[in-house]
């Protein structure tokens, strides 16, 4: 990946203080990712040979889960990507009213924890679902369940690539090609597509990464027979104790992942500097057809990413005040607790660790990668790997709440590397000349115009960390239940009463998750810049 | 005439992102008297920015000496060197307002905060904007950006002043009054200057002397 040159200041802070900065998220890297991936990797050693992949795949039902886990992850890049580009068509060429709060709620699916997701597809499409109710749908046991969560999570990533890529389209290139005779649709397959094709592949790489290795969803909508291979790792650790099979299935994840990762991080650098060109301007929507398309574009992202949050919304109000009392359970009220303080303190050290690791990725290449390794090792795999590494620390907090870190921190360091690099150089090169040392330059210069991208980081560790729940599973302590992890109890129980107060604590959840963001993004109006110094980066972060 | 600034044979060669190397500056001498207006012209990409960021002690040299009143600044830090540099785009600082911008350098001077304030609105008074002081720096027009920013470098009464296309990014009419003005403000402030620019009119009205950077090599003008 590339370093800008013009940001390496050989008169700002000695080597020395970049070292000592770099330290912190460096050292938190290998203990807690690294480290556990390779102590996986060796627990499969004397497993993973020739033979052992080749019985591996010959075993149909380790196969299935492989292809699946490939395959529903590859279906759901082609869905996001054949209804998601037309919907960023809309939204980055039309200017209608609504399409401000539309760009907006973009941001929800980034949000809403996996578990609620995952509830809100079961309230809509389950067997007990609205679905069921009103149509006689009931798609439990099809592949269609997690497909659709997937689409609800991913959907908006794409179109948020989309918007990003299509507003780099130069204006005067389109014009020519339409004076040489090009119809809208030849310009754009000749002279959108192309210019916007690089943000897409990096988002559907995100897509993957994320489809792939997603938990939560998989856990509860995939059912016995497309459960993917995270499920199945958690399965053979949580109830088969065959520690040696989960570390060879979970090599072969990460073998996939990193496959990925590398792509995306490829694909990101040629987005490293867009060149803003002269835009296309937006415009209102002229005749029959456009609007049509506006109305399609707005249909498909309330099936898609609304409809299942408001599901949630509307069982839960129709599940009557009886099952609204779960709410001053003790055990809600512990788990709301454990929720709170276990967020907070992983927000904390995430907020350290990312701005540091943010701060030093802006001189090294290798560093700025390593940010994106926390998304290569998905959260069951690490938790897998610490509880082999650390066992003696398996159930402390010290552990579970970095690991809650470790999951959350690449979300602050995106988003400030983002703004970093928006960050004029001459803006602390003048400071430099007016008397500032290296250390207030930052103070009075780089923290003020990278406070909303900090800020936003911050959110949307919050709302990962909140919405936890791999982690959980795996290194926490009966005492120690969240609220994600209590939702998965009332889900493990039969019965319709469970189900309904699962999708009350789920309201709950998706509740505190919204306000965490919104309290931690808010900027008063006093501070508001200009331009906002925050890419999309940090909300592809936010959703790998 | 004492000359306070020295450039003694410097020398920079930058790697392009091809691979190639470029001279920036080959054996480069130059030297400027105290409140004197020094001009270097050049096509774009010569190396005129680098010279001066070089002279802030922003760009590390590869060898040769920048001296200033005869003190050799190679252990100076940007900071310490108290020199002002103004760029093209003015690099007014986003999140402070006008006022904020202008007494910025007098903070780092560890001037009290409502002292800062007070001679930051005098020198707005100074060069016709203590209306706009509370104004956040992007509702300004490109004139008035240009003045708070000539305003932030020259309230530090700094030792040099360092204009790197200061006139570029204005329109025709605007450049040619605001050359006017600043040259009336940095001869009545006393102050050495180096002009970086490509307008060889610009150079001229406000340099007594000017030079022509090519290769890295300085050739005299007039």
């Amino acid at each position: 990946m590339r370093v800008l040159s013009h940001r390496q200041i050989p008169l700002q802070p000695a080597p020395a203080y970049w070292l000592a900065l770099g330290t912190l998220p460096i050292l938190f890297l290998v203990f807690f990712l690294l480290a556990p991936a390779l102590r996986l990797m060796l627990e499969g050693q004397g497993t993973f040979t020739p033979k052992i992949i080749t019985a591996l795949w010959q075993d149909n039902y380790l196969r299935w889960r492989l292809l699946w886990s490939l395959l529903q992850a590859g279906a759901t890049c082609v869905l996001v990507l054949a209804i998601g580009l037309p919907v960023a068509w809309v939204l980055a060429r039309l200017q209608f009213a609504g399409r401000a709060l539309v760009l907006r709620l973009l941001m929800l699916p980034f949000i809403v924890p996996t578990l609620v997701a995952a509830l809100g597809v079961l309230a809509l499409l389950g067997p007990r679902g609205l679905g069921m109710a009103w149509f006689g749908m009931d798609l439990q046991d099809t592949p269609w369940l997690l497909l659709y969560g997937n689409v609800f999570f991913n959907l908006c990533l794409l179109v948020r690539a989309g918007i990003d890529g299509l507003t780099q389209v130069s204006a005067s290139r389109l014009a020519a090609a339409r004076t040489l005779g090009a119809t809208p649709w030849r310009a754009f397959w000749r002279i959108e597509w192309p210019t916007a094709r690089p943000w897409l592949a990096s988002s559907l790489c995100l897509v993957f990464l994320y489809c792939f290795s997603g938990f939560g969803l998989a856990l509860v909508l995939g059912g016995q027979h497309y459960a993917t291979l995270e499920v199945e790792i958690y399965t053979l650790v949580a109830y088969e104790l065959k520690l040696a099979d989960a570390s060879v299935l979970a090599v072969v994840g990460m073998l996939v992942t990193s496959s990925v990762a590398m792509l995306y991080t490829l694909s990101e650098h040629r987005l490293a500097a867009p060149a803003k060109s002269d835009c296309v301007a937006m415009r209102r929507p002229v005749g029959a057809l456009e609007w049509a398309m506006v109305a399609a574009a707005m249909t498909a992202l309330l099936i898609c990413c609304a409809a299942p949050v408001l599901a949630i919304a509307a069982r839960a109000l129709l599940a009557g005040p009886t099952v609204w009392a779960v709410l001053l359970d003790e055990s809600t009220l512990q788990a709301l607790w454990n929720t709170l303080r276990f967020s907070v303190a992983a927000v904390a050290l995430a907020t350290v660790l990312g701005l540091t690791h943010a701060l030093v990725a802006q001189r090294s290449a290798l560093l700025r990668a390593a940010a994106y390794l926390p998304f290569v090792v998905s959260p069951v795999m690490v938790a897998f790997g610490l509880l082999l590494l650390y066992p003696q620390w398996a159930a402390t907090q010290t552990l579970l709440i970095s690991a809650y870190a470790l999951l959350a921190y690449p979300f602050v360091a995106k988003s400030i590397s983002a703004a970093l690099d928006s960050l004029p150089a001459h803006q602390w090169q003048v400071a430099a000349t007016l008397g500032a040392s290296p250390w207030r330059c930052f103070w009075r210069v780089t923290l003020p115009f990278i406070l909303p991208a900090l800020q936003r980081g911050m959110a949307f560790a919050a709302a990962s960390a909140l919405g936890e729940f791999a982690v959980s599973l795996f290194l926490s302590r009966p005492e120690w239940t969240t609220l994600t992890t209590l939702i998965y109890q009332r889900l493990s129980r039969p019965g319709a009463a469970n189900l309904d107060e699962a999708l009350v604590l789920a309201c709950l959840l998706m509740v505190l998750a919204l306000l965490a963001f919104l309290v931690l993004e808010y900027q008063p109006a006093s501070r508001k810049l200009p331009c906002s110094p925050v890419s999309s980066v940090a909300g592809n972060a936010a959703r790998a | 005439m004492l000359h306070v600034l020295e450039l003694k044979d410097l020398q920079k060669t930058r790697v392009t992102p091809s691979g190639q190397s470029r001279t920036l500056a080959h054996k480069l001498n130059l030297s400027v008297s105290a409140g004197e207006v020094v001009a270097v012209l050049g096509p774009s990409g010569s190396g005129k920015s680098t010279l001066l960021k070089i002279i802030a002690g922003l760009e590390p040299l590869d060898s040769g000496q920048v001296l200033f009143g005869g003190v050799d600044l190679a252990r100076t830090p940007t900071h310490r060197r108290r020199f002002a540099l103004m760029f093209q785009d003015f690099a007014l600082f986003p999140h402070l307002d006008v006022l904020g911008n202008v007494a910025f350098g007098l903070i780092e001077q560890r001037v009290n905060a409502s002292q800062a304030r007070q001679r930051a609105f005098d020198m707005l008074q100074v060069v016709g904007l203590a209306a706009l002081a509370t104004q956040k720096v992007w509702t300004l027009s490109g004139g008035e950006q240009q003045r708070v920013a000539l305003a932030r470098a020259l309230i530090t009464q700094p030792r040099l002043l360092l204009l790197d296309e200061p006139f570029s990014a204005l329109d025709a009419h605007l450049r040619s009054h605001l050359r006017e003005e600043f040259s009336q403000r940095i001869e009545s402030a006393g102050i050495a200057t180096v002009l970086v620019t490509h307008d060889a009119q610009e150079a001229r009205t406000m340099a007594a002397r000017g030079f022509q950077l090519n290769d890295g090599r300085l050739t005299t003008l007039w």
